[in-house]
């Protein structure tokens, strides 16, 4: 864009594709917690799962490489929404925890650390799911509302 | 299609899912998840509202010719072009908007080879032939992307142990600031440099496309606003005004038309006010890189270079004096497409008095609204027909 930051269709489509990459970690983690085989579909949503609590949990400033940052729709904002989901909680300690607790559902165990760990982790991106879907209508409500008829008595000077 | 086909691809494939989650949250997941696709597919209605537009193109013959005959040399052979004319306040651009949701839903190889180019120019604009070689600028999006300017340029960039540790600096004290994670306020940061770093590169392509064009057309949309506000994605004007005359070196054609205007744009890009926080990183990286995106820029577009003739110049503006659409020189050559846009920027400021305020003056001359269009589509055919 030249000189705006508008609002972009690729942007709109990507928070579509996110919130459908979140519900495959619930799905996967469902999955682990009733006790049924992880699908080939299971273990790609929770490596990728992984590798995002693990950039979430990083403490350090890293200056990402392209391909890390091309790999994630909209990095930044897919780690804002998992801070915001998780509340106090959520510093780059209790991240790394989380996708630690990943790591042991993609190795199989299912102790009951694990599954109570497992359950937290369903629930975070349940949350997240939600708050994605509250600023897609918050979003869409405000798109609304500046498109309201312009009163006549109002001038635009851009 | 393809982005119809993907997501009724997507909706088929949790149907199934749906009937076999395991449990009521897993159930309650699927809900939520359809409600935000369904919200995202009625914002994506919306602001495709643009393709009514298709069926009244808004730029004229000469001006449509002209960035065909972009697109096909900075992009690609296959890129197919899409002009509308747009409330917007801005000139503005999209490439394959929905590539992601088909690749990760639907099926790639539908799109697989299409370069599809959105511009927007705004309405109020849409007469204004001085300015359209803006669009040039948007093409660079494209051409960043189809040639993987941005991220080499951003790869190249971050080796830099400076940058380094000064990006590191710049990441504790945001995330302090704002209270975000650390590699949440690396990336936000990290994202506006890439954005930065794209701009810089557009504004350089069209610089070595157009030459002193892009900079009058780039004053003309930015002189009224402020020259030092910083967007998310873009870098200040004023640092994008000392970045283009820093590229054009050779403009001496400028001050001969237009002195006062000359003196005031060295004046505005001499001036270095203080930022601070990420923009004052984002400004240093941008002044740091700058010479290393003029280089990458110049090796991809060389072939394509724009250097004006004052000779050309000269013919251009008489023609113009004498209300005949600039196309061919005496010699019975065509003239350059690029300079009759020069030649008509020159000629119409120098009408104007040749200050900053005949930029406006000069962008809306109803005398070249005609001209103008008219000299690129006679450039245009004649190329064609030679």
């Amino acid at each position: 864009m030249f000189m705006t930051d508008q609002a972009d269709p690729g942007e709109i489509a990507a928070s579509a594709t996110r919130a459908a990459r979140f519900q495959d970690i619930v799905m996967a983690t469902s999955r682990t917690l009733n006790g049924q085989d992880l699908v080939p579909k299971d273990r790609m949503a929770l490596q990728r799962c992984q590798r995002l609590l693990s950039l979430a949990g990083t403490s350090d400033f890293v200056l990402s490489d392209s391909a890390t940052t091309q790999s994630l729709a909209d990095p930044s904002a897919t780690l804002a929404v998992l801070r915001a989901a998780g509340g106090t909680r959520a510093q780059a300690d209790y991240f790394e925890r989380m996708a630690r607790t990943v790591g042991r559902i993609l190795r199989g165990n299912r102790t009951p650390e694990t599954l109570e760990a497992t359950k937290s982790l369903r629930d975070l991106f349940i949350k997240v799911n939600e708050m994605s879907l509250d600023a897609a209508v918050e979003g869409e409500l405000e798109r609304q509302s500046s498109r309201l008829p312009i009163p006549s008595t109002a001038n635009s000077i851009s | 299609m393809a982005l119809y086909s993907a997501i009724e691809s997507h909706v088929v494939t949790r149907r199934s899912d749906f009937s076999s989650a395991p449990d009521d949250p897993a159930k309650r997941g699927a809900i939520t998840e359809m409600r935000t696709l369904l919200t995202s597919a009625r914002k994506l209605q919306s602001v495709m509202a643009w393709i009514d537009a298709i069926s009244e193109p808004p730029l004229d013959l000469g001006t449509t010719y002209f960035v065909e005959l972009a697109a096909r040399r900075l992009v690609g052979s296959n890129a197919e072009l899409l002009a509308i004319s747009a409330e917007e306040a801005s000139y503005s651009t999209y490439r394959n908007p929905y590539e992601k949701v088909i690749a990760d839903w639907g099926d790639p190889t539908e799109i697989a080879g299409d370069t599809v180019i959105v511009l927007f120019l705004p309405r109020r604009e849409q007469r204004s032939g001085l300015l359209h070689p803006l669009l040039v600028h948007e093409l660079g999006h494209a051409v960043c992307q189809t040639h993987d300017l941005t991220s080499r340029a951003y790869s190249q960039a971050i080796k830099r142990k400076r940058l380094q540790s000064r990006f590191a600096t710049t990441a504790a004290a945001h995330a302090l600031a704002e209270g975000l994670l650390p590699q949440e306020a690396a990336l936000q940061i990290v994202n506006r440099m890439q954005g930065w770093l794209e701009e810089a590169l557009c504004d350089a392509i069209a610089t070595q496309y157009l030459g002193p064009t892009y900079l009058y057309s780039f004053v003309a949309e930015v002189a009224a606003g402020n020259v030092d506000r910083a967007g998310k994605k873009h870098p200040p004007p004023r640092q994008r005004i000392r970045m283009i005359l820093d590229h054009l070196g050779w403009a001496s054609t400028m001050k001969a038309a237009a002195n006062g205007l000359d003196d005031w744009v060295r004046a505005i890009s001499g001036e270095h006010p203080a930022y601070s926080g990420v923009e004052a990183f984002l400004v240093w990286t941008l002044d740091t890189v700058a010479k290393e995106v003029r280089r990458r820029v110049a090796s991809l577009v060389q072939p394509h270079t724009f250097s004006p003739d004052s000779g050309e110049l000269d013919e251009i503006k008489e023609l113009l004096a004498a209300g005949i659409p600039p196309a061919q020189r005496q010699s019975g050559e065509t003239i350059n497409s690029c300079a009759v846009i020069l030649g008509s920027w020159l000629f119409a400021l120098e009408a104007a008095g040749g200050d900053v305020s005949s930029i406006p003056v000069a962008a809306d001359s109803e005398e070249l609204a005609k001209l103008l269009p008219k000299g690129l589509e006679m450039t245009a055919l004649m190329s064609a027909w030679n």
